[in-house]
C-alpha cells in the first residue's frame, strides 16, 4: 500500500524518467545499428577482419560497465553522452555477430545465382542478403535491446538520467519502494522492448521461412503480420513523438548554467537548493545534473564544463584535488583552496557555507554501550573485535581510513568497502560494527547511531564551499551574492534536518529543498 | 556465336581447364558433359564471366567477353541452376521479374510477360505469389526456367538444371525444354553429368576430362565413333542402345549380299546358294537396279520346276533405306513378317541386305560385349 503511495505521488517524476530512460535506449540502439550492421556486413566480406573485430566486440563486453563508465569520464565527460556510448558499445557484440552470421549463413550457391543473373553487387547486398540474413539480425537487436534497457539504468551513475535514479537514489537513502520504482519499470520496459522487437522479428522473417517453422496457413501468418506490424508502428511513432517532444523542449534561448552535485542526499538537497535558489531570484535559467557521482568524477565535470558550478567541501579540494596533507586550520584550508583553484583551474571559491560536513566514525547505540565508546580514542582499544564498513573513497583517502588508523592506532578485524547507504544496513544486521558517516548525515539520527568523537582533531575541516567556473562567474555574476546568502543560512543543524526529512521521512530532496527556501529570505 | 579460342584457366597454379577451344553455333543446344571435376561448369561460368579465363579468350558474336561490362552480359543471358538458384525470400513473381524489374521496365509490362512465361512453361498462374518453398522441385525448375526466359535473351545457361529431380518430371522438363528450344531456337549451353541426357537434349555434345575438351560432335558420332578409350568408357558401349534412333540400316547390313540376274539357270542359282549358305538370292540387273528376291524354296517347288528364274522371282517385297533406322526395321520386320530385305538407295541400286541373322547378330552385341 505505502508504495502504491509512493508510485502514486512521484509518477511524474517516474514517468519523466521511464520517457528519459527510453529516449535513451533507443538513441543507443539506433546508433548501435548504424554502427554494428555495416561493421557486420564489411566483416563477412572481409573474412580476414572477422576475428578482430569480432574479438575486440567481445573483450569490450567482458569490462564491466561501471570500469568502462568511469573509464569514458575523462574522455567523453558526464552525462547522458558516456551512458549512450558504453551502452551502444555493450550493443554492438550481438549486432556484428549475428549480421555476419546471418549473411555468412546464406547458400553460396543464391549468391553465385544472383551474380549469374545479373545483380550488382549493391544489389545482391540490399535485394538478396540483407532481406535473408534480416531475421538473423533482428535477433541480435533483440538481445541488444533488451540488455541494453538494463544497462541504461547504469548511466544514473555518472548523471546520464533514466531509471537507473530512482535506483541509485534508492539505494543512497535505503527507500526500497524507490528502488522498486526505477526497477519495476525497467523491468517491464525490457519486457516490452522484447516483445515489439520479436514483432519486427517475426515481420521481417520471409513468409517463406514461417510456412516452413509454423505449419501455418500463408493467409493466417499474414493476418498475423499485419497485427504486428500495427505494433511495430504504433512503436515507433511514440518514440518519434517522445524525441520530438525533447527536441521542442531544447528550443529555448534563456541563458542556462548548469549544476551538478555529487551522488548522496545532502549534495541532491545542495543541487537543487543553489538551482531553485538562482532560478528564483535571477532569470538565468538552471539545469541540474545531480547525483553525477564521487568527488573526481564531479570535479572532472566542473573542468571540462559540463556543469557550471556545484558545492564542494574544503577539506575534499585541498587533500584530494590539490593534492595537501590533510590539516585542521579551518581558514588555511579555505585560503589554499581558494587561491590554487583560481589559479590551476579557473575556478572561483565563493563563501564558506556555515556547516561543516566533515568525516566522523559512527556506531549503534548497543555497541557504544557494550564497548562504552564515545571518543575514537575508546574505539582504538577495542577496534581488533570489531569489523569496519566505510565508503571506497574513505578507505583509500588519506585523511579518511589510513590516516586515521595510524593516528589513533586503530586495528579492525575487517575492513569491507561499501559505497552508499548499505552501509546502514551492514550496522544494523551486524555485519559490520563501525561505519565512516559525514556529520550532516540524516541517517545517523535514521538509525539511532553514535557520532565518535574526533578528540585529537584528526578529521580536516570539510566547510562547504561553491566552486563556481570562472568563465560562469563572470557572465553571471548575480548568483555570488545568492549562494553567499544562502550559505549563512545552512548550518549543521539545519543540514542535519533536511538531510534526515529526505533519508528517515522519505521526503523528495527537490521538495524539501524548495520548502527550504520559502523559510529564508535571499533578497539582497 | 559462342567461341572459345584456346581457353586456359588455372587456380594457384592448378590447371582446371586446358587450352579448349570449340564454337556454338547461334541456336544449337550444347552439352558440356564430364565426370564431377573435369571443368565443365568452370567452362560454363567462363561464358558468363562469373569465372574468368587466365589465358585464351571467349567471344560472343565475335566481340571477346572480356571487354563487355559484366552486368550487362550477365543480363543478356539466361542462367538456370538448381533450385538454391531461386530466391526464398521472394514470390515466384517477384523471382522471375527480378532483373526486369531492375531494368526498370513497367509493372504492367512484366505481369503481362510473367504470365506468359508461366503459361510457357506450364505453371499455373495462382502460384506467382507463392513462395519457392511451397513448389516442388519440377515446378521450381519450370520457375527457373523461366525467369531465364524473362529478358527473352539470346543465350542461355543452364547448369545441371535437373539433376536433383526425380526421373520422371526429368523427364518431362527435358521434353518441355526440347519444345521450348524447337519453338524459340535459343542458343543454349547445358551442363550435366547425365549421358542419356545429353543424347536426348543435345544438338552437339563436348565430352571433357581433366580439364581437356575430348570431343566435341554431334551425339550419333559421339556413340558410333567415340575419340577415345576414355570417350568410349564414359559414353558406355552399350549406350547407343538407349538411343536405338542412332543404329542405323546402313551400320547393321549385309554390305554385299549374295546377288543373280534373272537370265541366270537355276541350276548355277541353286548352287550359289549351297555354296554361300543362304537362302534367297537378291536379282539385279545390269544396272545394279534389284528386281526382286529368289527364294530357294521357289526353286524347289513343283509347280514351279518348268518356269525359269524370272518367273518365280518374289516381286513383291519391302525393301529400306540405308538410313531407316533399327526401329524402323524392327516395326517393318515384325509387320510384314520378311527374313531378308534389302537395303536400297534413293535409285533402287541394291547397296546392302538385311537378314533376321544380321539384325540377331547386331541386337546380340550389347549382351555379348559386356561378358567380355
Amino acid at each position: 500500500m505505502e508504495f502504491l503511495n509512493y508510485i502514486i505521488e512521484n509518477k511524474d517524476q517516474i514517468i519523466s524518467l521511464c520517457i528519459e530512460h527510453i529516449e535513451l535506449t533507443a538513441l543507443a540502439l539506433i546508433i548501435a545499428i548504424v554502427i554494428g550492421v555495416p561493421i557486420g556486413i564489411l566483416i563477412s566480406y572481409k573474412k580476414k577482419l572477422n576475428k578482430p573485430v569480432l574479438g575486440i566486440a567481445s573483450i569490450t563486453q567482458a569490462i564491466p560497465s561501471m570500469a568502462l563508465l568511469g573509464f569514458m569520464i575523462p574522455f567523453l565527460g558526464i552525462g547522458t553522452i558516456p551512458a549512450i556510448v558504453v551502452v551502444v558499445l555493450y550493443s554492438l557484440l550481438p549486432i556484428i555477430k549475428n549480421t555476419y552470421t546471418g549473411i555468412i549463413s546464406i547458400p553460396p550457391a543464391t549468391i553465385e545465382a544472383a551474380k549469374g543473373i545479373g545483380l550488382t553487387k549493391g544489389q545482391i547486398l540490399t535485394k538478396i542478403q540483407i532481406p535473408q540474413a534480416l531475421p538473423i539480425i533482428m535477433a541480435g537487436v533483440r538481445i541488444s535491446s533488451v540488455s541494453a534497457v538494463g544497462l541504461m539504468t547504469m548511466a544514473a551513475f555518472i548523471g546520464g538520467g533514466g531509471l537507473g535514479y530512482l535506483i541509485f537514489s534508492g539505494i543512497r537513502t535505503v527507500n526500497n519502494y524507490q528502488i522498486l520504482a526505477g526497477a519495476i519499470p525497467a523491468c517491464a520496459l525490457a519486457l516490452l522492448v522484447d516483445y515489439f522487437f520479436a514483432a519486427i522479428e517475426k515481420l521481417v522473417t520471409p513468409i517463406s521461412l514461417s510456412l516452413q517453422n509454423q505449419n501455418k496457413s500463408q493467409e493466417a501468418i499474414k493476418k498475423e503480420r499485419h497485427k504486428n506490424k500495427i505494433i511495430v508502428v504504433i512503436t515507433i511513432v511514440i518514440i518519434m513523438i517522445l524525441f520530438l517532444s525533447e527536441i521542442d523542449f531544447s528550443n529555448q534561448n534563456k541563458p542556462t548554467i548548469k549544476v551538478g552535485s555529487k551522488d548522496f542526499t545532502e549534495q541532491e538537497i545542495l543541487c537543487y537548493m543553489t538551482s531553485h535558489a538562482i532560478e528564483d531570484n535571477t532569470d538565468i535559467e538552471v539545469e541540474e545534473e545531480c547525483n553525477l557521482g564521487g568527488a573526481q568524477v564531479v570535479f572532472s565535470a566542473l573542468i571540462n564544463d559540463n556543469i557550471d558550478l556545484y558545492i564542494d567541501y574544503a577539506g575534499t579540494d585541498y587533500t584530494d584535488i590539490l593534492n595537501h596533507k590533510p590539516i585542521s586550520d579551518v581558514n588555511q584550508v579555505y585560503n589554499t583552496v581558494k587561491n590554487e583553484m583560481k589559479n590551476q583551474y579557473n575556478i572561483e571559491v565563493l563563501n564558506q557555507m556555515a556547516f561543516n560536513n566533515t568525516y566522523a566514525l559512527a556506531v549503534t547505540k548497543e555497541i557504544a554501550d557494550r564497548y562504552n565508546l564515545q571518543t575514537i580514542t575508546d574505539l582504538a582499544k577495542v577496534s581488533k573485535d570489531l569489523i569496519i564498513a566505510p565508503t571506497l573513497e574513505f578507505i583509500n583517502r588519506e585523511d579518511g581510513l589510513p590516516g586515521l588508523k595510524k593516528e589513533y592506532g586503530l586495528e579492525f578485524k575487517d575492513t569491507i568497502g561499501i559505497d552508499g547507504s548499505p552501509r546502514y544496513t551492514a550496522l544494523q544486521n551486524n555485519n559490520a560494527q563501525v561505519i565512516d558517516a559525514f556529520t550532516t548525515d540524516g541517517l545517523l539520527r535514521k538509525f539511532n547511531l553514535v557520532v565518535l568523537e574526533d578528540d585529537k582533531n584528526f578529521f580536516p575541516p570539510y566547510n562547504a564551499i561553491p566552486l563556481v567556473r570562472e568563465d560562469t562567474l563572470e557572465q553571471y555574476p548575480e548568483i555570488e551574492p545568492i549562494l553567499n546568502q544562502l550559505g549563512t543560512y545552512l548550518t549543521d543543524t539545519v543540514m542535519q534536518d533536511l538531510n534526515y526529512q529526505v533519508d528517515e521521512l522519505g521526503k523528495n530532496p527537490e521538495k524539501v529543498a524548495e520548502d527550504f527556501l520559502k523559510t529564508i529570505d535571499l533578497s539582497i | 556465336m559462342i567461341e572459345f579460342k584456346n581457353v586456359s584457366k588455372s587456380y594457384k597454379n592448378v590447371s582446371i581447364i586446358k587450352d579448349v577451344s570449340f564454337k556454338i553455333e547461334e541456336g544449337d543446344l550444347v552439352c558440356l558433359i564430364g565426370e564431377s571435376g573435369c571443368g565443365k561448369t568452370t567452362t560454363l561460368k567462363m561464358i558468363n564471366k562469373l569465372l574468368s579465363p587466365t589465358t585464351g579468350e571467349i567471344l560472343i558474336n565475335k566481340k571477346n567477353i572480356k571487354n563487355i561490362n559484366d552486368i550487362k552480359l550477365r543480363r543478356k543471358m539466361g542462367y538456370v541452376i538448381q533450385q538454391t538458384g531461386l530466391f526464398s525470400h521472394m514470390t515466384i513473381k517477384e523471382n522471375i521479374e527480378i532483373i526486369a524489374k531492375l531494368e526498370k521496365i513497367s509493372e504492367e509490362k512484366r505481369t503481362k510477360r510473367v504470365k506468359e512465361l508461366m503459361q510457357m512453361v506450364g505453371l499455373e498462374e495462382k502460384l506467382l505469389e507463392r513462395f519457392p518453398s511451397e513448389l516442388s522441385g519440377g515446378q521450381l525448375q519450370r520457375v527457373g526456367i523461366a525467369r531465364a526466359f524473362m529478358t527473352n535473351p539470346k543465350i542461355i545457361l543452364m547448369d545441371e538444371p535437373f539433376s536433383a529431380l526425380d526421373p520422371m518430371s526429368r523427364a518431362t522438363l527435358q521434353d518441355e525444354l526440347l519444345k521450348l528450344q524447337r519453338k524459340f531456337h535459343k542458343t543454349i549451353v547445358f551442363v550435366t553429368h547425365d549421358m542419356d541426357e545429353a543424347i536426348k537434349l543435345a544438338d552437339k555434345i563436348a565430352i571433357m576430362d581433366q580439364g581437356k575438351l575430348i570431343q566435341y560432335d554431334t551425339p550419333e558420332n559421339i556413340l558410333k565413333h567415340p575419340a577415345n578409350e576414355f570417350v568410349k568408357k564414359f559414353v558406355g558401349n552399350k549406350r547407343i542402345w538407349n538411343s536405338p534412333e542412332f543404329i542405323k540400316v546402313k551400320d547393321i547390313m549385309i554390305t554385299r549380299p549374295i546377288t543373280c540376274k534373272e537370265d541366270d539357270t537355276k541350276f548355277y542359282c541353286i548352287n550359289k546358294m549351297r555354296m554361300t549358305k543362304v537362302d534367297s538370292l537378291m536379282v539385279i540387273n545390269e544396272e545394279k537396279e534389284l528386281i526382286g528376291i529368289l527364294y530357294a524354296e521357289s526353286l524347289t517347288l513343283k509347280k514351279y520346276k518348268k518356269k525359269t528364274i524370272k518367273d518365280i522371282i518374289e516381286k513383291d517385297f519391302v525393301s529400306v533405306k540405308e538410313n531407316d533406322t533399327i526401329v524402323d526395321l524392327t516395326k517393318l520386320i515384325k509387320n510384314t513378317r520378311s527374313a531378308t530385305i534389302p537395303v536400297v538407295d534413293r535409285k533402287n541400286h541394291l547397296t546392302g541386305l538385311i537378314t533376321r541373322s544380321s539384325l540377331i547378330t547386331a541386337l546380340s552385341q550389347q549382351f555379348i560385349e559386356e561378358d567380355e
